[in-house]
C-alpha cells in the first residue's frame, strides 16, 4: 500500500472472490464502523478532532472520485447520472440517497442519506461524523463534472436526526 | 402575569404560575411564551440545585415543544421549506417526514420534466400506486415514441410521394386529410384542397360518376361490413389554373375513431397514361390507313409489273410460234420492243428497290457542300440525246457560286427525275428553265416547263404512294410513276420540301428547298 501521496487506485482493493472464495465479500455494517471510528478514535488523539476530520473528508473524497471512475456511467446525462448513483448506493447497501432540491444552473443541490453506512443508529452526541461521506460525495460529483464542489454535512444521526442532509455547492 | 421585585425576579411560586400556564397553553394547542424578561435569571436564582435543573428542563421542554408546534403545523400547511429545528427529538418522525416530501416533490419535479427514473420506496401504499402510475407513464412514453415515430415515417412517406392520399369523411362530406403532394398535382395548398367539397374537387361528370359508385359502395359496406379497394379511373380533377386533370385512384371505406364512415384514397396522375392511350388510338388509326395505302400501292404495283410483261409474252410468243414468217425487219422491230419493255421494267424495278431502301432507312447518305449549277449541268448533258430528240431546250440559270449542303449522288437522282419528267411533258420545241433563289437558310430550286401541265386531281395525286400512276409522255414516253416519289423522300431526307405548281396547258413548275452550305 502506497503511503501519504494519495495514489489509491480502485485495483488496491483486491480480488476478493478470488481471496474470499467462502466467506464472500461481504460484511457486517459493525465491522465497517468497528475500523472507522477505531481509526477515528486514534486520529483523533493523535491530531485532534479538526485535523482527524479533514483527514477522513481527503479519503471519502479520494475514495469518491474512484467509486465513480469504477462503478458508476459518466456519460450519463446529469439526472440519469443522480439514479445511477442512487441505484448504486442501495444496491451497495451504503444508503438510501434522496434529493430535496437541485438547481442545474447553479448546480446547487439538498441531497439526504437514509440508513447511511457510517451514522445510522450512532449514539447522539450532537456531533456531525460524516465527513467521509462529505468528501465522498465531492468526489464523486468532481470526477463526474470536472468542477470542484463544497459538501457539506447539515443534518446527521448523530446530531438526532433520522436522515443525514447534505448541502452541496459548486465551488 | 407574576409582578418581579425591585431586581427583576421572580420567587418560586411566580415561577411556577408563569410556567403552569405556558404548559396550559401548550395544552390548548396554543402558542407559549417563554422568554420573559427575568424567567432564565430567577429559575438560575433558585437555590435548592435540583429544583432548579428541574426548572431549567421544564423551560427548555416547553422550548422544544413550542418550537415543534410550529414546525409541525407549517408542515401540515405544505410549507416545506420552514426551516428544521436542529437537536429537537422530539419532532424526529416530523422531519423524516419532511424530508421524505421534500424528496418526493423533487421527484414530481423531475417527473414533470419528462424524468420518469423516479421510485418511491417509502410512504407504504402511496410507493406502490406511485410507482405503478410511473410504470404506466412509462409505457405510455415508450408507445408514444413508437407512434412518434411511425408518425414521422409516414408524414415522410405521404409528404414525398406524388400521389396523392387522401380522407373523404362521408358523414361531413368534406375532407378531413390531404397529403401535401396535391399541390403538386392540381396548384392548390393542403388547406385550399380541403376546403372544396367532392363536387368542387372534380368534373360535374367524375363527380356525378364517383357519388354513384360510392353510393354502391357503401351499401355493400353496410351489407356485408366488408370492403374492397375501389379503383375509379378516367376522373377529372379541377386545377387551381381552371384546368381539368386526368385522375386515377384507388379507395377504401372505413370508419374513423368516431365511427363515422369515410373514404381513404390514393390520388394518382393519369394524364400519361390517357395521352398514352389517345396516342395509341391514332397510331392506330394511323396503322390502319397506311395498311390500307400499302395495299393500294401494291396492288398497282402488281398492275404495272404486269402490263409489261404481257408486251414481253405476246412478243416473244409471236417469235416463238411464226419466227420463219417474220422478215427481218419485223423480227427487230419486235426484239426492239421487247429490248425497250425490258429496259423500263428493269429501270422501274431499280427505282423500285431504291424507294424501298430509303423505307427501311437502309440506303447511305452522306450530305457535303456541293456546288448547284455544275451538278444541274451534269444532269443535262446526261439527258441531252431525250432532250435534243424533242428539240427542248433546257437552260440552267443558276449561278455558279451557289453551294448546297446534300449528298451529291441523290442530289444527281433529283434533278435526273425532275428534268426527265419536264422533258416527257414538254412538247417539241418546248423550254425547260431552270433556276434557284435564297430564302432564309434554304434554297429553292424551280425547274419550269412549257409542257401539258396537269389538272388538279392528277397534282393531288403527285407523291402519294397509293396513288403512283405512270403517264405517256407527250412522244409516248413510257415513266415507272415512281420518280416523283423518291424525289419526295430524298428532298425530306435533307430537311427540305417539294411541291409542284401547274395549269393545264400552261406548263408546271416542280419546287424544292434543300439546306444552303455550312
Amino acid at each position: 500500500m502506497k503511503q501519504d501521496n494519495y495514489l489509491f487506485k480502485w485495483s488496491d482493493i483486491g480480488d476478493i472472490n478470488e481471496g474470499r472464495p467462502n466467506l464472500g465479500p461481504n460484511t457486517p455494517v459493525a465491522v465497517y464502523r468497528l475500523m472507522q471510528y477505531t481509526m477515528r478514535s486514534v486520529l483523533n488523539r493523535e491530531f485532534g478532532a479538526e485535523k482527524s476530520s479533514g483527514l477522513f473528508y481527503k479519503s471519502g473524497y479520494i475514495a469518491g472520485k474512484e467509486f465513480c471512475s469504477n462503478l458508476l456511467d459518466t456519460q450519463l446525462e446529469f439526472y440519469d447520472f443522480i439514479a445511477q448513483l442512487q441505484k448504486t448506493l442501495k444496491d451497495l447497501n451504503i444508503g438510501i440517497l434522496r434529493v430535496e432540491k437541485s438547481n442545474l444552473e447553479t448546480m446547487d443541490m439538498t441531497i439526504t442519506v437514509a440508513e447511511d453506512l457510517d451514522c445510522s443508529g450512532l449514539p447522539i452526541t450532537n456531533e456531525a461524523v460524516c465527513d467521509y461521506d462529505e468528501g465522498f460525495i465531492a468526489g464523486i460529483l468532481n470526477h463526474y463534472t470536472g468542477s470542484k464542489f463544497s459538501v457539506k454535512e447539515i443534518d446527521c444521526w448523530s446530531n438526532g436526526e433520522r436522515i443525514c442532509r447534505f448541502q452541496i455547492k459548486m465551488v | 402575569m407574576q409582578i418581579p421585585d425591585k431586581n427583576g425576579i421572580m420567587d418560586i411560586n411566580s415561577i411556577s404560575t408563569l410556567l403552569s400556564e405556558q404548559i396550559k397553553r401548550l395544552l390548548n394547542f396554543e402558542k407559549c411564551e417563554i422568554a420573559f424578561s427575568g424567567l432564565q435569571s430567577s429559575v438560575l436564582n433558585i437555590e435548592d440545585k435540583e429544583l432548579r435543573t428541574f426548572y431549567i428542563l421544564v423551560i427548555e421542554l416547553l422550548e422544544k415543544l413550542n418550537e415543534a408546534n410550529e414546525f409541525i403545523e407549517r408542515l401540515a400547511n405544505g410549507e416545506l421549506d420552514v426551516a428544521i429545528p436542529r437537536n429537537n427529538l422530539i419532532i424526529s418522525p416530523f422531519k423524516q417526514l419532511h424530508s421524505n416530501l421534500s424528496h418526493m416533490v423533487w421527484q414530481v419535479q423531475r417527473i414533470s420534466e419528462g424524468d420518469l427514473n423516479q421510485k418511491i420506496d417509502f410512504l407504504g401504499d402511496f410507493s406502490h400506486y406511485f410507482n405503478k402510475m410511473i410504470d404506466v407513464l412509462k409505457e405510455r412514453q415508450r408507445i408514444e415514441a413508437e407512434l412518434a415515430i411511425s408518425e414521422r415515417k409516414y408524414r415522410l412517406l405521404a409528404e414525398n410521394i406524388t400521389d396523392v392520399i387522401w380522407i373523404l369523411n362521408l358523414t361531413k362530406k368534406q375532407y378531413t386529410y390531404i397529403s401535401p403532394s396535391v399541390k403538386n398535382l392540381t396548384g392548390f395548398t393542403v388547406g385550399e384542397a380541403k376546403n372544396q367539397s367532392l363536387e368542387e374537387s372534380l368534373s360535374p361528370q367524375s363527380a356525378e360518376m364517383v357519388k354513384e359508385i360510392m353510393s354502391e359502395s357503401v351499401k355493400n359496406f353496410f351489407k356485408n361490413s366488408v370492403d374492397e379497394s375501389l379503383r375509379l379511373n378516367d376522373l377529372q380533377q379541377i386545377c387551381k389554373n381552371g384546368k381539368y386533370i386526368w385522375i386515377e385512384a384507388n379507395t377504401k371505406l372505413q370508419r374513423n375513431i368516431d365511427g363515422e364512415l369515410e373514404v381513404l384514397g390514393v390520388s394518382r396522375n393519369a394524364e400519361k397514361r390517357k395521352a398514352d392511350e389517345q396516342k395509341l388510338r391514332d397510331n392506330e388509326l394511323r396503322l390502319n390507313e397506311l395498311n390500307k395505302t400499302k395495299d393500294k400501292f401494291i396492288s398497282i404495283l402488281a398492275h404495272d409489273l404486269k402490263s409489261p410483261f404481257s408486251a414481253l409474252l405476246a412478243f416473244s410468243q409471236l417469235l416463238l410460234d411464226d419466227f420463219d414468217n417474220y422478215d427481218k425487219e419485223e423480227i427487230r422491230e419486235m426484239i426492239e420492243t421487247i429490248n425497250i419493255t425490258s429496259k423500263n421494267t428493269y429501270f422501274f424495278l431499280e427505282e423500285l428497290l431504291e424507294w424501298a431502301k430509303i423505307q427501311r432507312e437502309n440506303f447511305s447518305f452522306n450530305p457535303g457542300n456541293i456546288f448547284l449549277a455544275s451538278t444541274i449541268n451534269e444532269c443535262i448533258l446526261l439527258l441531252s440525246n431525250l432532250s435534243d430528240a424533242k428539240g427542248i431546250h433546257v437552260h440552267n440559270t443558276v449561278p455558279d457560286n451557289i453551294c448546297i449542303f446534300a449528298d451529291g449522288d441523290i442530289l444527281k437522282t433529283i434533278f435526273r427525275n425532275l428534268i426527265t419528267n419536264a422533258i416527257k411533258f414538254t412538247p417539241v420545241c418546248g423550254h425547260i428553265n431552270i433556276s434557284a433563289r435564297t430564302t432564309q437558310s434554304m434554297l429553292q430550286v424551280d425547274v419550269c416547263d412549257t409542257g401539258i401541265g396537269m389538272d388538279v386531281d392528277t397534282i393531288e395525286s403527285l407523291f402519294k404512294i397509293g396513288e403512283t400512276r405512270s403517264t405517256e409522255g407527250t412522244k409516248g414516253e413510257r415513266g415507272t410513276g415512281f420518280g416523283l416519289l423518291l424525289c419526295k423522300e430524298f428532298v425530306e431526307k435533307h430537311g427540305g420540301e417539294i411541291w409542284v405548281e401547274s395549269e393545264l396547258g400552261k406548263g408546271t413548275v416542280f419546287s424544292f428547298t434543300m439546306p444552303l452550305c455550312e
